[in-house]
């Protein structure tokens, strides 16, 4: 597994891989009829940066946009505001015509690989068919890749002829790995991919991400719910709050000295496999705020537990900043901790 | 989805009766004893009843009412057949063709439909019909094709709506895959199903419109043998021979009967909460 890397990919010497920048999706809220027009960002204002071959790890709970920042991203989903570049090129400038030839180099694996595979389509034909439209290969040749792909991802590549119900979940999602990988990507957005899985199979998945990622040079955007999965594969993190981003930091710094409080308290909730005595679980109170809503001040003051929390907090929002190289944090008593 | 259906008890009975009604309909040139236009014998034959030689009697014409009730059905069905072939094919490519374009076009054709759909369909086709001098086969399948597409493309819309929101549109269209082809390859196969339930319902509603044409005498000129024409010819000695207009409408009754029951028992077999193996 790849450590921390040594780059900061906060202040590289060249241009970032992925470079995302004030990205913002506004939604619009559902409304009677001539009731005012209600917008609420599912992604605020999102900054961040991911170097050549590195994995981000991105971490929130439900709602707090990390999945439409995904998809944003790749252009699945439309922003309202702010740029994406991958590799030099704007990706939010790119036309429909270009932008499909452009999606070949960005792929996305989805959470629920049943609702990813179209139900009527036999499993090879789903992995054929980027390759020939991108006319990668044709006829025997795309067949031929097709088996070399089945076989990367630990499928046999009798299963071809087979349609996804006909599968298990981890083969589902095994064969929409393989077919986000036909069009020979450089860059992959998982959005959850294990969440779905039984346990055993998604240490079996996970290996599976990890070797590909070594192998093909990728760079991932991992999206999870907790910060135990994204623990072994992630080089950076970024927690999500209520479509911002609250703290980002290289793997070790996060989970060896997390300042925000939310990053905390979502580290306490990752199971270790040696309790030590005196480990507190810090369970947060009530939900977190509705979106359409946002409190003033500072987006978790409501559920803060910091001891310095005081009434700024309710006021003035607490800006991204830097704690220390590539540490980032939005709180006000970062480095008050006791 | 093939084997999901004929995997359904009810769906395999409502074929075969299917099948039995359009084999019968389309033997009808060797199961007819008599030629269905022929006027047999003016004097000896003109509205006898049922008999051993003329098991369904004959007609004010002196015609073998069996053979014009088999020649009829056989008109019906293939006005039928063919009149929800074009009403499918337009209403699926409507329906598509909104989703497609979206935004605006897919605001006014819908709109559009809508007041299709308000306007009632047996006015509308009086009208065109009667503008229309000679009505023959082509013509009649293309004025109840044209206007009963309408329903079906909402439909497909519907269902096309509801087919774009699944995650393996969304994973084809990061494929970089067309537009058309996300259409072709990924949301119509998906669709199937709920156009296949209208156009066999859209049989039985085309043998009622087009037996309420012919009964109007709008529909295909005599002496062509049709349901609806002979009722129409029947009717006004319906008391001294009811089976010239019995004969004919009890086939239309069982005919559309049997195209709901397929529609029916296809929708039953598709939906998943029916408690079926999933479509």
């Amino acid at each position: 597994m790849t450590g921390p890397s040594i780059r900061s990919s906060a202040h590289p010497p060249i241009r970032p891989f992925i470079e995302v920048s004030g990205l913002t999706r506004e939604y619009a809220a559902e409304r009677a009829w001539l009731e005012r027009r209600v917008t609420f960002r599912a992604v605020n204002d999102v900054s961040l940066t991911i170097g050549r071959g590195e994995t981000l790890g991105l971490v929130g709970e439900s709602g707090s946009g990390k999945t439409t920042l995904g998809r944003c991203i790749i252009r699945l989903i439309e922003p309202t505001e702010g740029t994406i570049h991958m590799d030099g090129t704007d990706v939010r400038a790119l036309e429909s015509a270009t932008l499909r030839q452009f999606r070949r180099r960005m792929q996305i694996v989805f959470q629920d690989a049943t609702g990813a595979l179209n139900p009527r389509m036999r499993v090879g034909q789903a992995v054929k068919e980027p390759i020939e439209v991108h006319r990668l290969a044709r006829g025997a040749d795309a067949d031929a890749r097709v088996a070399t792909l089945f076989q990367e991802v630990g499928l046999d590549p009798s299963y071809r002829d087979r349609y996804p119900h006909e599968l298990s979940g981890g083969q589902r999602q095994r064969v929409v790995i393989a077919r986000a990988l036909s069009v020979e990507p450089e860059f992959i957005v998982l959005d959850e991919p294990v969440s779905a899985l039984d346990v055993s199979v998604q240490a079996q998945v996970l290996n599976l991400l990890g070797d590909l990622k070594r192998k093909r040079g990728l760079t991932y955007l991992f999206i999870a719910h907790d910060l135990a999965v994204v623990r072994h594969i992630a080089d950076h993190v970024a927690v999500m709050y209520l479509g911002r981003i609250v703290e980002t930091a290289p793997a070790a710094t996060l989970y060896g000295d997390p300042r925000h409080p939310y990053t905390r308290a979502l580290l306490s909730a990752v199971p270790v496999a040696d309790p030590k005595p005196g480990r507190a679980r810090i369970v947060l109170a009530g939900d977190p705020p509705s979106p359409l809503k946002p409190p003033p001040g500072c987006p978790f003051h409501q559920r803060c537990f910091h001891p310095k929390k005081n009434s700024r907090c309710a006021t003035e929002r607490p800006e991204l900043r830097v704690l220390d190289g590539a540490h980032r944090v939005a709180c006000h008593f970062a480095d008050e901790w006791p | 989805m093939i084997a999901d259906l004929v995997g359904s008890r009810s769906v395999r009975r409502a074929l075969g009766a299917a099948g039995i009604v359009a084999t019968l309909a389309f033997s009808a040139p060797w199961l007819s004893p008599y030629d269905p236009n022929e006027h047999l014998d003016a004097v000896e034959l003109r509205i006898a009843g049922p008999s051993w030689h003329h098991p369904l009697g004959t007609d004010l014409f002196s015609r073998d009412v069996l053979s014009r009730v088999l020649y009829g059905t056989r008109v019906s069905l293939t006005v039928a057949a063919l009149s929800v072939l074009v009403s499918v094919t337009l209403g699926t490519a409507v329906g598509m063709a909104a989703w497609l374009a979206g935004g605006a076009v897919d605001t006014v054709l819908m709109r559009l439909v809508d007041g299709a759909l308000a306007i009632p369909r047996i006015l509308l086709l009086l009208v065109i019909a009667a503008l229309w001098n000679h009505i023959n086969l082509a013509a009649l399948v293309a004025i109840l094709g044209l206007t009963s597409w309408f329903g079906t493309s909402r439909v497909v819309r519907a269902e096309v709506l509801s087919a774009r929101a699944r995650e393996y549109v969304a994973a084809a269209r990061s494929l970089g895959l067309s537009r058309v082809r996300i259409a072709t390859q990924h949301v119509l196969p998906n669709i199937a199903g709920p156009i296949l339930v209208a156009a066999s319902l859209g049989v039985g509603q085309i043998i009622l419109v087009e037996a309420g044409l012919s009964f109007l005498g709008l529909g295909l000129a005599p002496p062509t043998a049709s349901l609806g024409a002979m009722i129409q010819e029947g009717q006004s000695f319906v008391y001294q021979a009811p089976w010239v207009v019995v004969a004919p409408g009890v086939v239309i009754v069982l005919t559309v009967l049997v195209f709901s029951a397929l529609g029916e028992s296809l929708r039953e077999a598709l939906d998943p909460r029916s408690g079926g193996r999933p479509a």
